[in-house]
């Protein structure tokens, strides 16, 4: 298929923090690491602009990441946006079976959140262990204001434990088994975070030299930021 | 490993889709647009062409018409004109005629005095002065000789004083 004019294929991942919010710009590359960053920033918020993922003044908001898009000529790409904070509400939830109906999750704080499952690991005695997810109708909607109020192309808007899980069956590749993934778990108590680390940054994300950051302290967001662009299938569609 | 996604966005593929019919429409709107406006132009142009050849030849036609008009009422006066040169005509030739007529009856009376001569539509009165009736006979005489008068007769004789003869004739007219 003929390309239009603006095509882009850089992916903006936006990752939203109780009191920070950090910017990237992703691209494929080919060479060291299978993804590049092109641009990263990291946002603090210390004025209540965003507060619990509740965003208080998108104006501000906006204004930021408007000024990241411009600066890096990035207008036109899709943004991907991921989520981490106390309104999210998320849940490893033993199931009989890998299949799942909505109705088997007896959970009474999902009566009033948007909320949806996937099936991750299986575990002993025929349970499957399902990741559930759910946000207040209140946050979907003001996020999607807010991305059309900045003129954002939002495509996903996700939690940041599922991003993580994508990096990490990214990084298995052909050899990610849910059993393998299960032990991994169970071994760190479900805490996604400590199933990636600075090695498996290194080895799927290439940081160029002119960008300078703190990869102890930013190896979440990218690993996010990564997990998103996976999540985005830009290498599995053909235009 | 799908996603859980609480915006339900269109695809990227879905977006470019987006974006190319959107591009495409606008190019093909605009081709119309364009396309449209270069025909309806040419038939601008060639209205107003066609108007402005139109006034020229309607200005013609109008000339025409007037001039077609000055020739009908000059044919007119000419037909008139040519009436009344006929008539003229006529009446000129219808005196030249009775002119010619009165010299020759003046002169077939020169024996006599000629009193009066009365034309009328078709017939003529002369009245002469004549010594005797004998005159008066010779004078009838030489009247028949006249051309375009027939018929002459002598109708009275009537005395005058010195012993002349007052001879009144008549004759028709003929056409010569």
């Amino acid at each position: 298929m003929w390309q239009p004019p603006y095509h882009d294929d850089r992916l903006v991942t936006i990752n939203f923090y109780p009191h920070a919010m950090s910017c990237s710009i992703i691209e494929r590359a080919w060479t060291v690491a299978p993804f590049i960053v092109q641009a990263y920033q990291r946002f603090a918020f210390k004025n209540l602009e965003l507060e619990n993922l509740m965003v208080f003044n998108p104006t501000a908001v906006g204004r930021l990441v408007h000024t990241f898009l411009k600066k890096h000529r990035a207008q036109d790409a899709f943004v991907a946006c991921s989520l981490r904070g106390p309104q999210l509400f998320e849940r490893y939830v033993t199931v009989n079976s890998q299949t799942p109906q909505a109705s088997d999750f007896v959970l009474p704080e999902l009566k009033t959140l948007v909320w949806d499952y996937r099936y991750a690991y299986p575990i002993d005695h025929g349970k499957s262990v399902c990741y559930v997810a759910g946000l207040p109708h209140a946050v979907i909607t003001q996020y999607q204001l807010f991305a059309i109020q900045t003129q954002l192309h939002m495509t996903i808007l996700m939690p940041e434990q599922m991003a993580l899980l994508q990096v990490y069956r990214y990084q298995r590749g052909l050899t990610f088994r849910r059993t393998q993934l299960a032990v991994d778990m169970l071994q760190h108590h479900n805490m996604v975070d400590y199933l990636c680390n600075t090695d498996t940054l290194g080895r799927i994300l290439h940081v160029p030299n002119h960008l300078v950051l703190d990869r102890a302290h930013e190896v979440g967001p990218l690993l996010a930021a990564c997990g998103l662009f996976i999540s985005e299938g830009v290498d599995d569609e053909k235009y | 490993m799908k996603n859980i996604n609480f915006v339900n966005a269109l695809t990227r593929k879905q977006q470019y889709s987006l974006r190319r019919w959107w591009l495409l429409s606008w190019i093909v709107a605009g081709s119309v647009i364009i396309v449209a406006g270069v025909l309806h132009g040419l038939q601008l142009h060639q209205w107003y062409v066609l108007t402005a050849e139109r006034a020229t030849l309607q200005q013609e036609v109008d000339d025409m018409r007037s001039a077609l008009n000055t020739h009908e009422s000059l044919r007119k006066m000419q037909q008139a004109l040519q009436q009344k040169k006929v008539k003229s005509d006529r009446i000129r030739q219808s005196l030249a005629s009775m002119r010619a007529r009165l010299t020759d009856i003046t002169a077939a009376c020169a024996a006599s005095q000629l009193e009066t001569c009365k034309w009328h539509k078709n017939a003529v009165e002369i009245v002469l002065g004549c010594k005797d009736a004998l005159c008066a006979t010779q004078c009838v005489g030489q009247l028949q000789k006249v051309k375009g008068l027939g018929s002459i007769r002598l109708v009275s004789l009537s005395p005058r004083e010195n012993g002349m003869v007052l001879a009144t004739m008549k004759a028709q007219l003929e056409k010569v």
